[in-house]
């Protein structure tokens, strides 16, 4: 049993053939009669009847539902149903499918079609199903596979890496320009603060302003590409769903039995775009796949595809030169999607272009007359995937130059600013002081002040005696045994002392003030300590 | 009602935040220590405040139940106290002040005991003599990257109770070989060590409760905690 909307025309052929009326007969036939009448129940069917039939909460497609009537009697000889009866009217982007006996025609890029119709009941219905042309079961599920991969699954996650990487961003210019000026910023005060003069006093400001300004810019970064991302995920996810529980209907004219895959790149896009159309407003709204299908409807006409997709959201080679040569024949096509291999690259195509036959537009040349090229210079760019994803970004002109350098120069600056919290932090955020504490050194020779502090980085040692030479040594975290956080100060007795006591010497901790590897003046000092105590600890 | 739960804790988190990197970073701690200034006069003792905290614009105020400190304000943690003369025991303080604010406040009993031993012993030492018999050589530099093996005898009328300190002399004198080593004295009145070298070595026979000093300028006479000295010049080649 097949559903209202699969089954509309076999419905209608027996209503037509076995129910009807004599008098249903003749005004139908009266109707038939006249183009202009014809037109009307067209546009009754379109607009009014799939406006108020409702099919599982849902209006039916109107036009997948006149394809089918185009084909019964007596619609079949209505010439008002002629373009239903080759067409969907869903054009997306063209898949290049070499005819046998060719070596790369115009005529090969073919227009491909997608519907996603509620699924019939039938248990054996397929997900993908054919209409015009003949492919492999597992070709189409994988094209299936890929899309839903992209709505929601592992595509989807690879286009968000990508187009955080490399992608542009929904800031007006104004905001772009501002963060483009903010990051400079922060290179500018890491430069001044690792090769300019000592800050001293304002050293906090200068670290303040520097931390300030990279967290906010960060936090926007962050907010956006996550806001961005979890709107493309649930938007997907509905997508995804609809996909899952629909049937995919593809059309593809010329009544061909496709050998090898290659279309399933097409194919992929086809049905993400079908999906878009069966349902474009979602409660949830994604600025990136709003972006995408726009764009994607927008380049149906001069956009082709080729590549065969694993269901792992690979595209995979395919054998190139002949589908090149198609588009560069075709009139419309000014933009193809293949794999990623050399035979594809722009410069081999540029060069392809050069030596290749002119594009011949379509149309008569009339008698007497013939044929010239007062050509422009035809251009056929090439936008190489090796995954589906990537040619979401493709399609969807997200890649940007402008915004890869930003990314670039606010990656190296945020690994930067990384390595360098610690001495930030220990700068605006200072530990406590510390008390000295033992282990005291082992060695007659040393003095251990060992700290009790977690981040030892923070404080430097400073040792003033009349009695051994002044001592300046930074503290840090020994992997002894005990672990602790100290300075070792090797002792050596002045030529000329100041006094006889060798227990004469205080030892002041101070906080260190550092960036990276530039050394700024000691800090606040925040503890003092007198030597002969140091001297004692541990044995007292 | 959620919405305004969840603010009010991002709030919470933040301040605690921002209090808790702040916290702590002016906090002031104080401690006391005090040394007998000299071996002749038990009743007066050096007094150092170990300070940690900011240390800008500290004064010190000095404080005791008993006693007498002079002086009894001071910039620098350091100050001299005197144990009264009806007493040997006493409670002293020492409060930190910053721009008329007391930040700190340190506490510690003392004795006038405490530095017994370093008071000169009253009794006559024991008659024992010390010697070095297995002598490092002769090394002026010294230093802790070098070792050699120093042994030696004791002869005379000591009980136990007794050790054996070594120094060895470079820019100053370092006790050998990690600092307060005391060196057993074997059945046979021998001992023996190992030590970094130096230009002389030194050998003390002192009391097992000896405090001995890291780092000397000039070693103690035979008095005292010692009972007996031997200084030897390292062998030279």
């Amino acid at each position: 049993m097949r559903s209202p909307v699969q089954g509309i025309a076999s419905h209608w052929d027996e209503w037509f053939r076995h129910e009807a009326a004599e008098s249903d007969h003749e005004a139908i036939d009266a109707i038939g009669r006249s183009g202009f009448e014809q037109c009307r129940f067209i546009a009754w069917l379109a607009h009014r009847w799939a406006g108020e039939a409702q099919w599982r909460g849902e209006a039916p497609p109107a036009r997948y539902v006149l394809a089918q009537l185009s084909r019964v009697s007596p619609f079949d000889k209505w010439r008002a149903f002629d373009r239903y009866r080759t067409t969907y009217g869903a054009s997306g982007i063209s898949a290049i499918v070499i005819d046998e006996q060719s070596a790369g025609e115009s005529s090969d890029v073919r227009h491909v079609e997608a519907l996603i119709l509620p699924a019939d009941e039938d248990a054996a219905a397929h997900d993908v199903v054919t209409d015009g042309f003949h492919a492999e079961g597992a070709d189409l599920r994988a094209a299936r596979q890929t899309a839903l991969s992209l709505l929601d699954g592992k595509g989807l996650v690879a286009f968000l890496a990508l187009w955080i990487a490399t992608g542009r961003r929904p800031y007006p210019r104004w905001v772009r320009a501002g963060l483009l000026v903010g990051w400079l910023a922060v290179a500018a005060l890491i430069v001044r603060l690792l090769i300019g003069s000592d800050p001293g006093g304002r050293l906090t400001l200068f670290f303040g302003l520097l931390f300030g300004l990279w967290s906010l810019l960060v936090l926007t970064a962050l907010t956006i590409a996550v806001a961005l991302g979890i709107q493309a995920w649930l938007a997907g996810r509905q997508w995804r769903r609809r996909l899952e529980e629909y049937q995919t209907r593809l059309r593809l004219d010329g009544g061909l039995s496709l050998q090898g895959g290659s279309a399933g790149l097409a194919f992929c896009l086809n049905i993400l775009l079908a999906t878009f159309r069966s349902h474009p407003r979602l409660p949830t709204r994604s600025w990136l796949w709003e972006r995408f299908f726009r764009k994607l409807r927008l380049a149906a006409n001069n956009w082709a595809a080729t590549g065969v997709v694993s269901p792992q959201g690979r595209v995979e080679k395919v054998a190139i030169e002949s589908k090149i040569r198609a588009c560069m024949r075709h009139p419309e096509i000014t933009d193809v999607l293949t794999p990623r291999q050399p035979e594809a690259r722009q410069s081999v195509i540029d060069k392809l272009m050069l030596t290749s036959v002119r594009k011949t537009r379509d149309g008569p040349v009339s008698v007497g007359m013939r044929r010239a090229f007062a050509s422009e210079r035809q251009h056929l760019r090439s936008h190489r995937c090796r995954y589906a994803a990537q040619s979401i970004l493709a399609v969807g002109d997200f890649t940007s130059r402008s915004q890869l350098a930003v990314n670039v120069l606010a990656l190296g600056v945020s690994i930067v600013m990384l390595v360098a919290l610690p001495d930030i932090r220990n700068v605006l955020y200072p530990p406590p002081p510390p008390a000295v504490v033992t282990p005291s050194s082992p060695s007659p020779y040393y003095l251990w002040i060992s700290l009790d502090t977690k981040r030892p980085q923070a404080f430097d040692v400073v040792l003033e005696s009349g009695f051994w030479s002044n001592r300046r040594a930074d503290v840090a975290q020994y992997p002894d045994p005990g672990g602790s956080a100290r300075a070792e100060i090797r002792l050596n007795r002045l030529g000329r002392q100041m006094t006889v006591d060798e227990q004469d010497g205080t030892l002041w901790i101070e906080r260190r003030r550092k960036l990276l590897t530039r050394e700024y003046q000691s800090g606040e000092r925040v503890g003092s300590y007198s030597f002969s105590y140091v001297t004692r600890l541990g044995n007292e | 009602m959620n919405r305004h739960l969840s603010v009010r804790r991002i709030r919470i988190c933040f301040i605690t935040l921002l209090l808790g990197g702040c916290a702590n970073d002016k906090e002031m701690r104080v401690q006391l220590e005090a040394h007998h200034q000299t071996a002749n006069e038990p009743s007066l003792l050096n007094v150092q405040a170990q300070v940690t905290g900011p240390q800008s614009g500290l004064s010190y105020k000095w404080f005791s139940v008993l006693g007498e400190f002079e002086p009894q304000d001071s910039y620098v943690p350091r100050s001299t106290y005197s144990f009264s003369p009806s007493s040997s025991r006493d409670r002293i303080w020492v409060e930190v002040w910053r721009d008329n604010e007391r930040v700190a406040q340190g506490e510690l009993d003392v004795h006038m005991d405490s530095a017994a031993s370093e008071r000169p012993a009253r009794e006559p030492p024991p008659h024992v003599h010390i010697t070095i018999t297995q002598i490092p050589r002769y090394d002026p530099a010294g230093g802790p990257d070098t070792r050699a093996d120093i042994s030696g005898r004791v002869s005379g009328d000591f009980s136990k109770g007794y050790s054996v300190i070594l120094y060895a002399r470079a820019d100053a004198w370092y006790i050998q070989p990690v600092p307060f080593a005391l060196h057993p004295i074997a059945p046979d009145s021998t001992w023996k060590s190992w030590t970094h070298t130096g230009s002389n070595y030194a050998a003390l026979i002192v009391g097992n409760d000896y405090k001995p000093l890291t780092r000397l300028d000039v070693l103690p006479q035979v008095e005292g905690g010692v009972i007996a000295r031997t200084i030897v010049e390292g062998k030279k080649p």
